[in-house]
């Protein structure tokens, strides 16, 4: 790659021209990956539905005391539990190219690169959904319309341990402009819990996104978090909060073979229209998300 | 584009894209409005406690809705799990600045979704950014209505008591600030401001149905028990 810049009088202009046009500077975009956060439940492949409902169950009820007389029989007592569904529905993208692309773009710029490219469109969409439930949380911190501050992020973390989550070992997913935010509120704090920004191992395990860690809890930078134009909805996530559901997406081929490709939910084909020479292609994604247990995460206001 | 091609090459008519947001705005996808018991904010302008609307986006995937944008089985969840789902055309025209419905679609160049409320408008921007521009008082108003008009429940006192323990506890971390911090700083000044916040957060009790207002409960017991917030020189 380095050799490649060396563009001097001797190389002459045709060897300029052919090294720029291998050039594609990639702009920046999104490439955090935040929806596995979320605990996979079901994968609804050959069940006939688009929806699942899952059972939950509440553990950890304690035993009481006899009764003090001997005799009298002991109550039964119902198990607590409960229930909750996740809807699976396609996402879908597509890009179409001329057969000028491969004269008029760029090196580089063809179907196994718009390939990559779906499948990044397809973790995204994940986010969005992943994103879009902390809007279902029944606790919520932070005021609507004001800055990100440190206090509601320790609001935050104590309603978590109030509702008994663990508090080490949490997310907090943040708009980038929170993060900002939330990064200017703690320049005013002192003492000894303070933010650890990310660092290169950190970076390379987790990929684009994760801001370092503060207080026990990941820091994430997520673009994908969602606004009602006033307040983001950021949100402290814990491990099992939320679930997704997933289902493979097969095809008829035209002799009638049904097509199903390898344990994937993402589908990803091509397609060639020769009158109008288009060379198409085509991602589609099944799943869905949805809030598992309501105690486990808490939604974090801060203002557009 | 027209600068380097010169002006008679420009199309006179209007284009039909005009008018609507650019194709690369980000969709909003419809939503309908839910409250939950539990949220409720005191708001400084309005004097008082006012329920917290959130937007249930109607996003196939997402939160029980189905591909074809269903939003039933998700207002049954969000029903069981406590939540007050308001219809789009709970209220009437005139709490919704003369709109049938609260959720706006705003034509999308694309011809995707760009639903907001009605106290929000798109504006695009030179350059072709697209701020959306809030009419906090329009808001303000919806959620004062929805309960006035018996659509969502009002607060109900124990809540307001957990609700008083948490702004309890800010209050005393800002008396803590304050007390490190040298007279007429800003930390003083921010405590003044909250301790009036606070003692109008007791004495209101937010909107009730019908729009009365309703007195302030008496002290509890529970409330009692906290231990006082110490006074700080200011």
């Amino acid at each position: 790659m380095a050799n490649e810049f060396t563009w001097t009088a001797k190389k002459g202009d045709v060897g300029v021209a052919e090294i720029i046009s291998r050039e594609i500077h990639e702009n920046l975009y999104d490439g955090t990956y935040v929806w596995s956060l979320a605990t996979m439940r079901a994968d609804l492949s050959g069940t006939g539905a688009q929806q699942v409902q899952l059972a939950k169950l509440t553990r950890g009820q304690a035993m009481a005391a006899a009764n003090t007389n001997e005799t009298t029989a002991i109550a039964n007592t119902a198990v607590t539990s409960g229930n909750y569904t996740i809807a699976i529905a396609v996402q879908e993208l597509a890009y179409a190219m001329t057969d000028l692309a491969r004269v008029l773009q760029p090196g580089g710029w063809d179907v196994p690169l718009l390939v990559g490219m779906l499948l990044e469109a397809a973790q995204l969409r994940r986010n969005t959904l992943f994103c879009t439930l902390a809007d279902s949380a029944s606790t919520v911190k932070g005021t609507t319309g004001t800055v990100l501050d440190v206090d509601a992020v320790y609001e935050a973390q104590y309603a978590a341990t109030i509702a008994n989550v663990p508090a080490a070992g949490g997310d907090l997913i943040l708009k980038p402009k929170a993060l900002t935010q939330f990064q200017e509120s703690l320049r005013a704090e002192g003492g000894a819990i303070q933010y650890t920004p990310q660092m290169g191992a950190l970076l390379a395990t987790k990929g684009q996104g994760i801001a370092g860690t503060w207080n026990g809890m990941q820091v994430w930078s997520v673009p994908s978090v969602i606004d009602d134009s006033t307040d983001f909805s950021n949100m402290l996530h814990f491990a099992g909060a939320t679930a997704y559901a997933e289902g493979d997406l097969s095809s008829l081929n035209g002799d009638g073979a049904v097509d199903v490709p390898a344990g994937s939910s993402v589908r990803v084909e091509l397609d060639r229209t020769a009158t109008t020479a288009i060379s198409a292609v085509i991602g589609r994604d099944l799943c869905g998300f949805s809030e598992q247990e309501d105690a486990r995460y808490v939604k974090i206001l801060s203002a557009v | 584009m027209a600068a380097i091609v010169g002006k008679a090459r420009r199309n006179p008519t209007r284009r039909t894209d005009d008018g609507k947001l650019p194709a690369n705005t980000r969709p909003r996808p419809p939503f309908f409005l839910m409250t939950h018991p539990r949220q409720w904010a005191y708001d400084d302008v309005e004097g008082d406690w006012l329920p917290m609307v959130t937007q249930h986006r109607i996003d196939p995937g997402a939160l029980s809705i189905t591909e074809r944008m269903d939003p039933t089985l998700a207002v049954a969840e969000r029903t069981r799990n406590g939540w007050a789902c308001i219809d789009p055309e709970a209220l009437a025209p005139e709490h919704m600045d003369g709109n049938a419905s609260y959720v706006l679609d705003i034509p999308h160049a694309g011809g995707a979704f760009y639903a907001v409320p009605f106290w929000v408008s798109p504006e695009v921007k030179p350059g072709g950014r697209v701020i959306d521009r809030v009419d906090h008082d329009k808001r303000r108003a919806f959620r004062r209505a929805v309960v006035t008009e018996g659509v969502v429940p009002p607060l109900d006192d124990d809540y307001k008591d957990l609700l008083l323990e948490e702004a309890r506890s800010t209050l005393n971390r800002k008396v803590q600030r304050a007390s490190m911090a040298p007279p007429g700083s800003p930390a003083h000044e921010d405590l003044a401001v909250y301790r009036a916040r606070f003692a109008a957060m007791e004495s209101k009790s937010g909107p009730q149905p019908g729009g009365a207002s309703k007195p302030a409960p008496k002290r509890r017991r529970r409330k009692a028990a906290l231990p006082p917030v110490p006074e700080v020189a200011e």
